[in-house]
């Protein structure tokens, strides 16, 4: 298994797609950090530390979730159609193997994308002369982590069964859901009818994805952390990946 | 002694029978191949035999210990790893020991020809290539069972001579093969026993020493009733 996932982990790294968007990121991001920006908020421009760095991880978070739904949504449909599968499953691989290998490579893929994003906010740190923040700064891109590890796992699993386009819109709706899960929330839990209940159970099963980013800024900023959504979220990424256990095409 | 038995193998897509009450076994250190035209069901045969898709009825017999080598017909490598680091992957999924596998991959690679490309990117590699880096793989492990689908398929002539002396080389050895093809003489060259499959159904059978009076291109029209487009190239 571990060969399976470090062979995806390569792979998906070596994609096109991943230094493309990952390099727009970068700029991005050193752009925001070195307080050349023309950011203003409520008016004021943004300069100081406490400020530019909830904006830095909310655009970190941005592009790296986007990336963990790039990253993941071929890699399973490729081993199908290339049927690389054969090679695999001969060899006396389990197909839940298989599947959770790729899986968790996929979410390798997406971690270490999140961690390139964010090496400029290290050197932000090192810059400001905040080197004591480095910690923090790691821990907080970790449970941000939890995000992109979340939208890799199911955006990999639907497309065990599901066609790669209809896997990308939904991993994108699975990502602004997450993201407007507050609004949301309130807006199902204010209407009626089947509808609402529908809506409320989709939201049930969706991570809360601004307050994990909350969360993450919080433990940068030393405000205090509130641990239910990290741990919802985590529960809801165990549920995701013991998908891989049960999901398998009839034909390979 | 029997090695594999398949016993009224049928499959179904849907309403089409791809395989239609398929019968045959394989003996021990035979080489038997299976001849039919295309879309004959000869590769749905295989991956019923290696478990790759489901029965839709029959049985396939086969010892649960024996170690299987497959070799696809249009092998699929990751490109960005080297012809070693793929037969270093497939090891890895074997469970060999580092040592086991190096030994192996460095004696198969030389087997094949492969030894200076080992270090190249598989990107690289010609189909020739490929297909003998998909040999390479299948044998692995050192298997009691090979299957080779379409094996010398897209290569050149030379390629196909010693595609082909690979494969006597390792019936002498006391492999078990399997071979699957279109290819007429790549089968009469090589197989003890040929099974000839059309329309999913066993359309007829010869041995070496039918071959001594009738041609197997002869018995091959005679099986399939003339309409039948196979290759004859050599």
């Amino acid at each position: 298994m571990l060969a399976l996932i470090h062979n995806t982990f390569r792979e998906r790294i070596r994609g096109k797609t991943f230094y493309i968007v990952g390099f727009i990121g970068m700029v991005i991001m050193l752009f925001i950090t070195t307080g050349d920006s023309n950011l203003t908020i409520n008016g004021k421009k943004v300069t100081g530390f406490e400020q530019m760095v909830p904006v830095a991880l909310s655009i970190a978070g941005f592009v790296s979730n986007l990336l963990a739904v790039m990253v993941s949504l071929r890699t399973i449909p490729d081993e199908f159609e290339r049927k690389t599968t054969h090679l695999v499953l001969i060899r006396g691989i389990k197909p839940w193997q298989y599947m959770f290998s790729l899986t968790v490579g996929n979410i390798l893929a997406s971690l270490f994308c999140m961690f390139s994003l964010n090496a400029s906010l290290a050197i932000f740190c090192i810059a400001y002369g905040r080197l004591g923040l480095i910690i923090p700064a790691f821990l907080s891109v970790a449970i941000m982590g939890i995000n992109s590890m979340f939208l890799s796992a199911a955006v990999s699993v639907m497309s065990i069964k599901a066609p790669v386009y209809i896997t990308g819109i939904t991993g994108i709706f699975i990502y602004a859901a997450g993201i407007l899960h507050g609004v949301l929330d309130t807006l199902a839990n204010t209407a009626q009818g089947v509808g609402a209940v529908l809506a409320r159970a989709t939201l049930f099963l969706i991570p809360d994805f601004s307050a994990v980013q909350q969360q993450a800024s919080n433990v940068l900023t030393g405000a205090p952390i509130d641990p239910e959504p990290i741990l919802s979220s985590l529960i809801l990424l165990y549920l995701a990946m013991s998908l891989t256990f049960v999901l398998f095409r009839k034909e390979v | 002694m029997k090695i594999l038995e398949c016993s009224g193998l049928v499959k179904m897509y849907g309403k089409v029978k791809a395989v239609d009450g398929l019968s045959f076994s394989v003996e021990k250190g035979e080489l038997l191949g299976l001849l039919g035209p295309n879309g004959a069901g000869k590769t749905t045969t295989i991956k019923m035999i290696l478990g790759l898709t489901s029965l839709s009825g029959g049985k396939v017999i086969i010892d649960r210990d024996i170690k299987i080598g497959y070799s696809p017909e249009t092998p699929y490598f990751h490109l960005f790893l080297t012809g070693y680091e793929v037969m270093r992957f497939y090891s890895q999924l074997q469970k060999l020991d580092r040592r086991t596998a190096d030994r192996q991959i460095g004696r198969l690679l030389e087997l094949t020809g492969l030894s200076g490309a080992a270090g190249k990117k598989v990107k690289n590699y010609s189909k020739g290539m490929l297909q003998r880096l998909a040999f390479a793989q299948a044998l692995l492990g050192e298997p009691e069972l090979l299957i080779l689908d379409e094996p010398t398929s897209g290569l050149d002539a030379v390629g196909r001579i010693e595609m082909l002396g690979l494969i006597e080389r390792l019936k002498y050895e006391g492999k078990t093969i399997i071979i699957n093809s279109h290819i007429l003489s790549d089968i009469e060259k090589t197989a003890d026993r040929t099974i000839i499959i059309a329309n999913g159904r066993l359309a007829g059978m010869t041995g070496k020493n039918d071959l001594a009076c009738n041609s197997l291109e002869e018995l091959f029209v005679k099986a399939v009733g003339g309409v039948a487009h196979v290759g004859t190239d050599t």
